[in-house]
């Protein structure tokens, strides 16, 4: 902590994100502090968030660009900002918020505070509520590659004192084709069904027609948290200890929360066939 | 965080000059090499920017791809993450007029001509574009340097070797929830 708040100025959520790309004409960057909003709110509540952009000395002028999206997610986990036509979410938080000023042209080593308003509806519904805002440099072009750097700013309000449901469905497992006989490839594709965000991971066991089992595996918990309305890929590989003869065998995929509570199972079947590789 | 002008032990506005020189002559080799070579050999230089030697000492700014191999070329950078909390880095094109493709660039504008195959990047994980993913995760830092690669597969062996190319990429730090 004492780190944290000697490198960094505190009175935020203590949060700054900076990227800079060695590879432009002058190094630039972007430094981003308030570059998160996990709050709890009540209905009607007013919030105000205090988000400051800066650049170094050595950085060019930027025309800076502020938006407030839709917070989608893609199969991987990396952040989706949705526009509005795009933005369907029941879950979505970007109705409730502005920003001040949207554009805004910041000299090399200068500072601009940005305003984000939160307000919050009276009947707005229970769990969490999520949007993002995307703040980006103008291209950058280097060579052949013209070169944007972004900070996505998360804004994540938990309606407080309602309740959180946490679940989720597989909604389609799939064995790679052609099936291995030595190693089953298996994606595990889950939806958050529930009101709110979660870690998880998925396991898959490999299973007999006699019910023996023949491999087991498990995914590492998803990084980020997969947000509800959103789906998540988990990749898993299967090895038996020896490799499968012909015949029909069973993937049975289990996805849990980090505190193992299970969330979603499904199976499946598929066929090695006499001369499968 | 100063820029680094130095070209072969020369430092300041003359390093630029050699640079530029260098390219040049770099380029008019390559391309001359080419020539001799096979026919089918169809080489693609992409624009130099002299600004953008600031990478690093070998590292020309051309990027000259010969599209008769099933190999990736591929190009490196290097991108700085600072962050206070645990951290994700994606990549992702959203310019509409590249779609993920390197695209005919004519020193204002970018054209109707492509490569064939998208182009990808990689760090801890490889993604293509335009879609493009999550290339590192980290946890608090003071400063992490994360090497990017860039890698293009090019097929199409009838362009013009007078073809300049070029394509936007948005890199996009975000706190981890």
């Amino acid at each position: 902590m004492k780190w944290r708040c000697s490198v960094f100025p505190c009175g935020f959520i203590a949060i700054i994100l900076l990227i800079l790309t060695a590879f432009a004409p002058a190094e630039a960057g972007l430094t981003v502090s308030g570059g998160l909003l996990m709050v709890n709110v009540t209905p009607g509540q007013h919030i105000s968030h205090v988000i400051n952009v800066s650049t170094e000395k050595t950085d060019p002028t930027m025309n800076i660009q502020v938006e407030v999206n839709g917070f989608g997610q893609k199969l991987d986990g990396a952040n989706d900002d949705l526009p509005t036509k795009l933005d369907v979410s029941p879950y979505s938080a970007r109705p409730f918020l502005n920003v001040t000023p949207n554009k805004f042209s910041l000299e090399p080593g200068g500072t601009k505070k940005i305003l984000l308003n939160v307000d919050v509806p009276q009947d707005v519904e229970n769990g969490g509520k999520y949007a993002l805002v995307n703040i980006y440099s103008p291209p950058i072009i280097i060579g052949i590659l013209s070169v944007v750097i972004a900070v996505d700013v998360p804004v994540v309000l938990t309606i407080a004192e309602t309740e959180q449901i946490k679940k989720g469905e597989i909604v389609d497992l799939e064995i790679s084709k052609p099936v291995s006989v030595e190693q089953q490839n298996v994606s595990v594709i889950l939806k958050n069904t529930g009101n709110y965000h979660y870690k998880a991971f998925a396991e898959a066991v490999l299973i007999d027609k006699m019910g023996k089992i023949l491999a087991n595996t498990s995914s590492p918990v998803s990084l980020p948290s997969i947000l509800p309305f959103t789906l998540r890929i988990f990749d898993l590989s299967l090895v038996p200890r020896v490799p499968l003869d012909p015949g029909t065998y069973y993937v049975n995929a289990t996805v849990r929360l980090e505190n193992n509570t299970i969330i979603a199972n499904r199976e499946a079947a598929f066929t090695v066939t006499g001369g499968g590789k | 965080m100063g820029a680094r002008y130095y070209f072969l032990g020369i430092k300041g506005p003359k390093a630029w000059w050699l640079i530029a020189l260098t390219s040049s002559i770099i380029m008019i080799a390559l391309l001359s090499q080419a020539s001799a070579e096979s026919s089918t050999n169809v080489v693609i230089t992409v624009s130099v920017k002299p600004t953008v030697l600031v990478i690093d000492q070998d590292q020309i700014g051309i990027w000259i791809i010969k599209p008769v191999s099933t190999a990736n070329e591929t190009k490196s950078g290097l991108l700085i993450v600072r962050a206070n909390t645990d951290w994700v880095l994606r990549a992702e094109d959203k310019n509409p007029e590249t779609a993920g493709f390197m695209t005919e660039w004519d020193g204002k504008s970018y054209g109707a001509k492509k490569l064939f195959l998208p182009l990808k990047i990689s760090s801890a994980r490889e993604v293509t574009l335009p879609v493009g993913g999550i290339i590192m995760t980290g946890s608090r830092t003071i400063g992490q340097d994360v090497n990017v690669n860039f890698l293009q597969q090019v097929l199409d062996i009838n362009l013009p070797k007078t073809d300049n190319y070029r394509i936007e990429v948005t890199f996009i730090g975000s706190p981890l929830i």
